[in-house]
Parts: structure tokens; C-alpha cells; sequence
């Protein structure tokens, strides 16, 4: 009798397994012969990626991501930043020379590099990309509507700041509005270089709205980015002398893309480690998960997030909160992270 | 060469201590705890912890709540939080200042205008704030800045610098690290932008182990720098008469102090500390326990 009472007790649901312990349910999954995570995912295995892109009529370009139970849109708005109003006009290049048709091939980077290496801090110091990220929606049960940002929304604006001036994806040369003064036929120096003056940047407001939030936010937002920026077009627009203004045309045939600097694609890690969950005295091991959901991410405080260009190129990685991933798990992540890439590569149909 | 420099307890607060890396920033951080909780922060088995910076100039920005979130994830995975459940551990680092980057061209370069550089004064700041408010920790941490150079010919592999990192140096670097190591090896942090590829890292991390916990060798920059200085504090001391064998008989706060440092760092004999950024750590903290102990000797 008392025998069949004690194995009713111990006996109930998965789910009310995970509510009330969450560690030892994530690690039953784990160390289980199979080693399926509780989402039926392998612990190398991301959520497919999809993408819609330039569902916002409003925007100059837009992107819908969803990652399993992720969903952001983002969506990129230009404006113009007169070079007048700029208050530190010294960051503004002076000696730019009229453009060759040849330059505006998307194919030259390895011949435009070196010229082109410098608008980092062009970008950078008159901040010509505003990224910013909404969660706030009601997109998760932590997300309540209407509260200010949380750090964590203010700690992935910045991520995605830093990695958007770090890999140079965004030319300034795309960005500026250019003038070149006509050459008067009285001019004194006649042999003299035409000048070109820039007379307005564009500036991308980049927001970032989560519409629903299961894990890997920044995964979902920098894919949204990059399948936005690649979709994102400006209109045509000049500077006329005698308005003194900035024209913009409305023919979509004359609007310029974005050529990007390559596509640096994100991939994130969550560490499970045993030794930091409740209730798990004695059980050892830790396990890496690509692309965790939110009860993971609850249940793993290190984080690995690593960014991964062609060719074998890091651009960047950011890892805290434990001591878990070294050296050789590292070497691992980066492989996992390239692989990652030629799925984001598909996907954004590049 | 300047050398990285650190006061322990210069404020009135549980612990707090001022530290100046050898670039130039000088920070000084407070820790109180463990104190009352807000009820919305309260955790019900540990400790909450909350980590405040404050820039040199102007207020906090998304980029202080970065700085802010990696360190608190460091944190917590260092202090012993179920030890006060339900209770509040607050730090403060306010950024007292800044190398001057103006001289070297200020933001035109995109390096100098990145996080990373403050980001191991800030984690080296915090760990002895903590060391001084004798807040339980399951270990200790050293952090180092790596910024690498392109190589100058293209048959060799790209330089490494890991002591001093000035700002010409910044400016030209392809890309930036930092890494920060538990005594026993274990990485607790790293961070590295730029463009690089895995066998660099990999050079980079072995560099920044040994400016870090290593033996020494081939690292007299900053960490010999620190040791020759943390010597010189414990010299001046000796002056004063104090044995070193009067220290193991502390009791009390400051044992626990003590105990925690020894136990972070088994590997490390007292009577010989390696040249490394661990050492340092291990030489400012003996310092100020010899200095608070001298009452013990008064006669």
C-alpha cells in the first residue's frame, strides 16, 4: 500500500516536470541515450530561419524573421542629415573626386578595400545607423507592453551598434549626397581637379520590433538587419543650387541599393552546466545548445554568441558568464557558426 | 612604462578600491552588500546583484548597460549568491577618467572609439571591490587587452601586443581582445571584434593565459610592472616592522579575505607569486591586509 503511493507521487506531466524543476527536466532530456533537448532539437541543431522581406510599404526597406517561436520585423527608414546641420563637420571627407562608373560594382571589394577602409569613423562619430530594438510589445510574459526599455533591449541596441560599425557593413559612400559644382568656363585655374562636396547623409533608422520572443533575440535581430539592409533602397536624390535644397526622386528604377561589405551572419550558444542549476547535487556535465529558447536561456547562465564571415573570417565574439567553453569547445562553435551561415546564405537568397 | 596601480578602501563603503591600468583609465568602484532588496528584484534563493557604471562624463548610455549586463553575468558566476538569498549586492564604478585619445586623432579611428579597451579595468576594478568588501566569491578573475596588428610581411603571422596598448597602437590594430581567466584556467570571458580567424584567436588566448595566470615568461609588461609596484607597497611595510608570519594568525573578516584569495589560487606558493596579472591581484590585497593588521604590532 504504501509502496503504490509513493510511485503515484512521483509520477505526473512533462510540463508540470519543467515548471517545477526546470534544471533537472533540461538535463533528464540531456543525458538521455538520445540527448534531445526538451524543443526536440539536437544540441547542435538552429531553428530554420524564415524570411519575408519589404512587407512595410512605409520603409525603405523591411524584413519579417522568424526563428521557431522568434519573430522580430525590422524595418529601416532613411533620412536626410544636411551636412549643414552636421555640429562636428570635420569628420566630413573634403577631397572626394568625382565617382568612375566602374566603382559602383558590387564585385570590387578586394580593389575598393583599402579606400574604402576609413569610413568607419565617418559612420561611427556622426551616427549615420540608429539601430534600436522594441521589446516591449508584449512579446514575452518578461516583455509587459508599455515599460520603458530593459536593459536587456537597451544591452542589444548597443550589440548591434558595435557589430554594425565593427564589420563595416554599410558604406558611407552609399550613404552620402554628393554635389559637384559646375566648372565655369572663366575659371581661373582651368586644370584645376572638379571637387565634389558632400551635401546631406542619409541616415538609417534601424527598429527592431519583436513581435514574439522564445530565445535568441539577437540571432533574430541581426538576420532581420541583414535581410532588411539588403533589401533596402534609396531614393535618388541631389542637391539643386537653386532651391538650395535636397531633391529626392520618386522613380523606383533610378532608387540605389546598399552594397554590403560581405555577410557577417550570428550564431548563439547557451551553456548548460550542471555545477550552477538548482537541485542537481552529484550530476556533472554541461552541454552546449545552438540557438537556446527561453526556458533554456533560463537554465544556462554562459552565453556564446559568435559572428562569422566567408573565408573563414571571425568578426566578433562575445562570451560571459561562465568558464565552461574554452579553447578547443571554441574551435567547435566557430565550425558549427560557419555551417550556420551557408543556412542564413540561403535563406537570404545570396 | 606606467604601471597598473590599485588602492583598496579608498571610500566609506563595505569594500571599494581605485584601480589605474597602465593606459590610463582610473576607476573607482564601491560595493555594498549584502542590504535589503527591492521586493521586484528579490530573489528567492540568491543573492540579486546590481551593477551601476557611470561614465567619466555625461550619463549612462546603452553602452554603460552593455558594459553593465557582461558584467553582471561575470559576476554571478563568481559570487557565492546562494549564500545570501533574498538580499542585495550593489556595485558602483564610476569611471574616474580616460586615456586621452584626442592627441591620437581621437574617433577618427574606429578602434578608439570601442568599448573593449575599458572593458578589463572595469572587470579588474570590480574584483577587488569586491576583495575588499569581503563579499564571498567561489573564485577570483584576472582580465587582459589583446589588440592584434597586421603582420609585417605577409610570410609571418600577425603581432600580438599584450602590455600597454596605446592608442597608436588601437588605432592600427585589425582586432581587439579581451579575456578574462579564473586561477584555474578556466575562461570566464571573452571578447573580441574585428576580423581575425581561429588560429589567431587561439594565439591570442594562449597569449592572454600566460599574461594572465601563466608563469610569467616573456609577459614583463604590465603584470611585472604591477608586481614591482605591489613589491614596493609590501617593502615599504616590512619598514614598519611587521612579520610576515604575524599575517596567518588573522581572524575574523579578514582571514575569510584571505582564505578566499589562497583558495582562488592553490597552485600559487606564498612565498613566491609568479609574474603574472593573478599575482598582482594577490600582492595589492596582502598589502592592505598588512597595513589594516599593523595595530596587532603596536606596542
Amino acid at each position: 500500500m504504501a509502496a503504490t503511493t509513493v510511485t503515484q507521487s512521483l509520477t505526473f506531466p512533462p510540463e508540470l516536470f519543467a515548471t517545477l524543476s526546470p534544471s533537472p527536466f533540461l538535463l533528464a532530456h540531456l543525458s538521455s541515450s538520445s540527448s534531445t533537448r526538451p524543443n526536440g532539437r539536437t544540441s547542435s541543431t538552429f531553428r530554420k530561419p524564415t524570411v519575408n522581406t519589404n512587407s512595410l510599404s512605409h520603409c525603405n526597406g523591411s524584413a519579417v524573421v522568424r526563428l521557431g517561436n522568434t519573430a522580430c520585423v525590422c524595418g529601416i527608414r532613411a533620412e536626410i542629415l544636411p551636412s549643414s546641420d552636421v555640429a562636428n563637420p570635420s569628420y566630413i571627407p573634403t577631397s572626394l573626386t568625382p565617382e568612375s562608373p566602374d566603382t559602383n560594382m558590387a564585385d570590387d571589394d578586394a580593389d575598393n578595400e583599402d579606400e574604402d577602409i576609413d569610413d568607419g569613423p565617418e559612420m561611427a562619430s556622426l551616427n549615420l545607423l540608429v539601430p534600436n530594438i522594441e521589446l516591449s510589445t508584449g512579446s514575452s510574459p518578461a516583455h509587459l507592453p508599455g515599460n520603458p526599455p530593459s536593459t536587456l533591449a537597451q544591452s542589444l541596441s548597443q550589440r548591434l551598434l558595435d557589430l554594425l560599425h565593427s564589420t563595416r557593413l554599410i558604406r558611407a559612400k552609399d550613404l552620402r549626397i554628393l554635389y559637384q559644382p559646375p566648372l565655369l568656363e572663366d575659371d581661373e585655374e582651368p586644370d584645376a581637379e572638379p571637387t565634389v562636396e558632400v551635401k546631406a547623409y542619409w541616415v538609417l533608422y534601424i527598429d527592431i520590433l519583436f513581435i514574439s520572443l522564445d530565445g535568441n533575440a539577437f540571432d533574430a535581430a541581426w538576420g532581420s538587419v541583414l535581410a532588411a539592409l539588403k533589401n533596402t533602397k534609396l531614393p535618388k536624390a541631389w542637391w539643386d543650387q537653386d532651391l538650395g535644397s535636397i531633391l529626392c526622386s520618386d522613380a523606383v528604377a533610378e532608387a540605389n541599393e546598399l552594397t554590403l561589405r560581405g555577410l557577417p551572419v550570428a550564431a548563439t550558444f547557451a551553456v548548460f552546466d550542471t555545477r550552477r542549476g538548482k537541485g542537481m547535487k552529484g550530476k556533472t556535465g554541461s552541454w552546449v545548445l545552438a540557438d537556446p529558447d527561453t526556458f533554456e536561456e533560463a537554465q544556462c547562465e554562459e552565453s556564446v554568441t559568435v559572428v562569422v564571415d566567408d573565408g573563414g573570417r571571425i568578426r566578433r565574439i562575445e562570451k560571459s558568464g561562465g568558464g565552461v567553453v574554452g579553447k578547443a569547445h571554441l574551435r567547435d562553435l566557430v565550425e558549427l557558426s560557419q555551417r550556420r551561415r551557408e543556412e542564413w546564405k540561403q535563406v537570404l537568397n545570396i | 612604462m606606467p604601471a597598473a596601480t590599485a588602492t583598496l578602501g579608498p571610500l566609506c563603503s563595505d569594500g571599494s578600491a581605485t584601480y589605474t591600468s597602465p593606459e590610463g583609465y582610473t576607476i573607482t568602484g564601491a560595493v555594498n552588500g549584502p542590504i535589503e532588496v527591492q521586493r521586484r528584484d528579490e530573489l528567492p534563493e540568491e543573492a540579486t546583484i546590481e551593477v551601476n557604471i557611470r561614465p567619466a562624463n555625461g550619463v549612462g548610455t546603452t553602452r554603460e548597460r552593455h558594459l553593465e549586463s557582461l558584467l553582471h553575468s561575470t559576476l554571478r558566476s563568481i559570487i557565492l549568491t546562494h549564500t545570501f538569498p533574498r538580499t542585495l549586492i550593489q556595485l558602483t564604478l564610476q569611471i574616474v577618467s580616460t586615456p586621452d585619445k584626442m592627441g591620437y586623432g581621437g574617433s577618427r579611428y574606429l578602434n578608439l572609439s570601442s568599448s573593449l579597451p575599458l572593458l578589463p579595468s572595469l572587470l579588474q576594478t570590480a574584483l577587488l571591490t569586491l576583495l575588499s568588501g569581503a563579499i564571498p566569491l567561489r573564485t577570483t578573475y584576472t582580465s587582459t587587452l589583446l589588440a592584434v596588428s597586421p603582420a609585417p610581411s605577409p610570410s609571418e603571422k600577425p603581432t600580438i601586443h599584450t602590455s600597454l596598448i596605446t592608442p597608436q597602437c588601437l588605432a592600427s590594430a585589425t582586432s581587439l581582445h579581451v579575456f578574462t581567466f579564473t586561477p584555474a584556467g578556466d575562461l570566464l570571458l571573452a571578447e573580441s571584434e574585428g576580423s581575425f580567424d581561429i588560429e589567431t584567436w587561439e594565439r591570442v588566448y594562449e597569449r592572454a593565459e600566460a599574461v594572465c595566470i601563466g608563469d610569467g615568461e616573456g609577459v614583463a609588461g604590465v603584470a611585472g610592472e604591477g608586481d614591482e609596484k605591489a613589491g614596493a607597497n609590501v617593502k615599504g611595510l616590512q619598514g614598519m616592522e611587521i612579520d610576515s608570519e604575524e599575517e596567518e594568525e588573522d581572524e575574523g573578516g579578514v582571514r575569510l579575505l584571505d582564505a578566499g584569495v589562497e583558495e582562488a589560487a592553490p597552485a600559487v606558493s606564498k612565498k613566491e607569486t609568479p609574474q603574472n596579472l593573478g599575482g598582482w591581484v594577490k600582492g595589492v590585497v596582502e598589502a592592505k591586509v598588512k597595513e589594516d593588521m599593523r595595530w596587532k604590532n603596536r606596542n
